[in-house]
């Protein structure tokens, strides 16, 4: 039953469960830290040689807070899975998550309405297609990084060539993902007018019906 | 200044020579291959840099003899390329305090009873149980000529600037005490800096045959790699890019590399060069060569993916903001 058939609107809907909101602050957390303790390999030059004696402190703890966070979005991601299985809630996400025709024809019909070709959006259902895109996208950059970095933690058992493509994978892939989050996520859940300065439902799982209905008006 | 170094207690006509008329007219150059005028007392002779001296001449860094020197031996280092007259760095390890140790000192004056000669001697062996340059000043020491690249397309080398490209580089630059420098793998323990070898010489550390014992490096007070298998001393670790293979190559093929190095960086040839470097090709260059094929592809790959999605989600979320703005203004 949607909730347009329902005789009582509620006034808000639970959008993010308790476990979902979970998972989503381990990763925003764990993400955070790996981007910070990941790129400071990368400052320039003089600002490394100005840190001086704080420079090997902050080499070394940079190395265990990235490779603790690794583990714990690893963690994540693991649990993530078992909840997409065991739990009730978890199938029906994994099932509304999976990109079906209709997202192609809602790309379409979406690009129309931003150019003025089309008077209304497109009715999307529980996730649209960026929603979706950016799932999988998590999905696939969590393999490819979490390999990557397990490939260059454990150095000595792989060739050079190995450890140089992964270190070249895993550079490219956090630079993807951190202009992906911030160019799409953070417009989405932060830059967007009526969103700013930042969407709650990850506080609080709780999205108002009136924003549900414009947003995703066929759950 | 020179009184608090090293060589302090030293005569300036001891290292140079023909001081005695003034004004010094006919001085020379310092010869640290001088028989000093100090005695060495394990032996009781006069002391002398002779040995190591020859035994330079002998290494990679060698300038030949006179009758047949080195090509461009004007390049090879000195010994005051690398030796600045050190200034006795204050002592420091195992649970000491840097400076100087008045427990240790305590014993040597009980003997030797003049305590300026005492503490003298005492720091001129204790300087040198410790490293007197850090990493980061050991590498920029071997920079200062090795990422010359006109000097080392002379001598038929690839410019070394790109050891920052390396992880190793950036401990060096963090001041991590366990980052390996120049050193720590072309001198590991067991091998002299005063007779670094080429790298196709068996006897050099980063010879194909030492490659994996220099990474594990056992004996090193350094954690290396112990457990390195051996495909993970295979490659490059100066990873060699595109740009400046070519003057060394055609400084190879003879072509006029001391006048024309600028002309040739104008030059893309990197393709040509690659097949042509094979003067001994193996099937592992061919491997080699087939890698970085592949590194070069999944970069361009990645390089082009990120510019693709990252503009496309730019541009959706502009025309998203100009539509929820325009409908926000009609409401």
């Amino acid at each position: 039953m949607t909730i347009l058939e329902s005789k009582e609107l509620p006034r808000e809907i639970v959008r993010l469960n308790k476990s979902e909101r979970i998972q989503h602050l381990l990763t925003f957390v764990t993400f955070v830290l790996l981007v910070i303790t990941g790129y400071i390999l990368r400052l320039p030059e003089e600002w490394i040689l100005k840190l001086g004696s704080w420079g090997e402190p902050v080499f070394y703890w940079r190395g265990i807070i990235h490779r603790v966070c690794g583990v714990l979005m690893i963690a994540t991601g693991v649990y993530h899975v078992i909840y997409l299985f065991a739990c009730k809630e978890g199938r029906s996400f994994g099932k509304d998550m999976i990109p079906v025709w209709k997202d192609v024809k809602d790309i379409i019909h979406n690009l129309a309405y931003y150019l003025g070709k089309r008077p209304e959006p497109p009715k999307f259902r529980r996730f649209d297609y960026r929603e979706k895109a950016e799932y999988l996208a998590l999905v696939a950059g969590t393999i490819i990084i979490s390999v990557t970095g397990i490939i260059l933690w454990s150095e000595e058992y792989w060739s050079k060539f190995a450890l140089d493509l992964s270190i070249l994978i895993h550079g490219m892939e956090a630079i993807l993902a951190t202009l992906a989050i911030i160019v799409w996520h953070f417009y989405a859940v932060h830059w967007k007018p009526g969103q700013f300065p930042m969407s709650k439902v990850w506080i609080d799982g709780k999205m108002s019906a009136h924003h549900l209905l414009e947003e995703h008006p066929l759950q | 200044m020179f009184n608090n170094s090293v060589h302090g207690k030293i005569l300036c006509k001891n290292c140079h020579l023909n001081l005695d008329v003034i004004p010094h007219n006919d001085a020379k150059k310092v010869d640290c291959s001088t028989k000093c005028h100090v005695k060495e007392p394990s032996r009781d002779v006069e002391f002398s840099h002779g040995n190591l001296y020859a035994e330079v001449n002998e290494s990679i860094h060698g300038k030949g003899t006179p009758g047949n020197p080195k090509t461009f031996s004007e390049d090879m280092p000195g010994c005051t390329d690398c030796h600045l007259n050190t200034v006795y760095k204050p002592v420091q390890g195992f649970d000491q305090q840097p400076g100087i140790s008045r427990d240790t000192l305590r014993r040597c004056i009980s003997c030797h009873t003049e305590a300026e000669w005492a503490t003298r001697y005492y720091q001129h062996f204790a300087h040198r149980l410790h490293r007197s340059k850090t990493a980061l000043e050991t590498a920029k020491l071997c920079l200062n000529c090795h990422q010359d690249e006109q000097m080392m397309a002379r001598h038929n080398l690839p410019a070394t600037s790109n050891y920052k490209d390396t992880f190793h580089w950036k401990g060096v630059l963090y001041n991590d005490k366990n980052a390996p420098d120049c050193i720590s793998c072309h001198a590991p323990i067991g091998y002299s800096v005063h007779s670094l070898k080429s790298m196709h010489d068996p006897q050099s550390p980063v010879h194909r045959t030492n490659l994996q014992s220099t990474c594990a490096s056992a004996d090193s007070t350094q954690q290396c790699h112990p457990g390195a298998v051996e495909s993970f001393a295979t490659g490059k670790i100066h990873q060699t890019e595109a740009g400046f293979d070519e003057k060394v190559a055609a400084f190879v093929k003879g072509e006029p590399i001391l006048d024309g190095v600028d002309f040739l960086e104008r030059r893309k040839r990197y393709e040509s060069i690659i097949e042509s470097e094979g003067v001994d090709t193996t099937s592992l260059d061919a491997t080699e060569r087939f890698q970085r094929k592949i590194y070069l592809l999944v970069k361009y790959v990645y390089t082009l993916l990120i510019t693709v999605v990252i503009g496309g989600m730019l541009i959706h979320q502009l025309m998203d903001f100009y539509r929820t703005i325009k409908n926000r203004k009609n409401h």
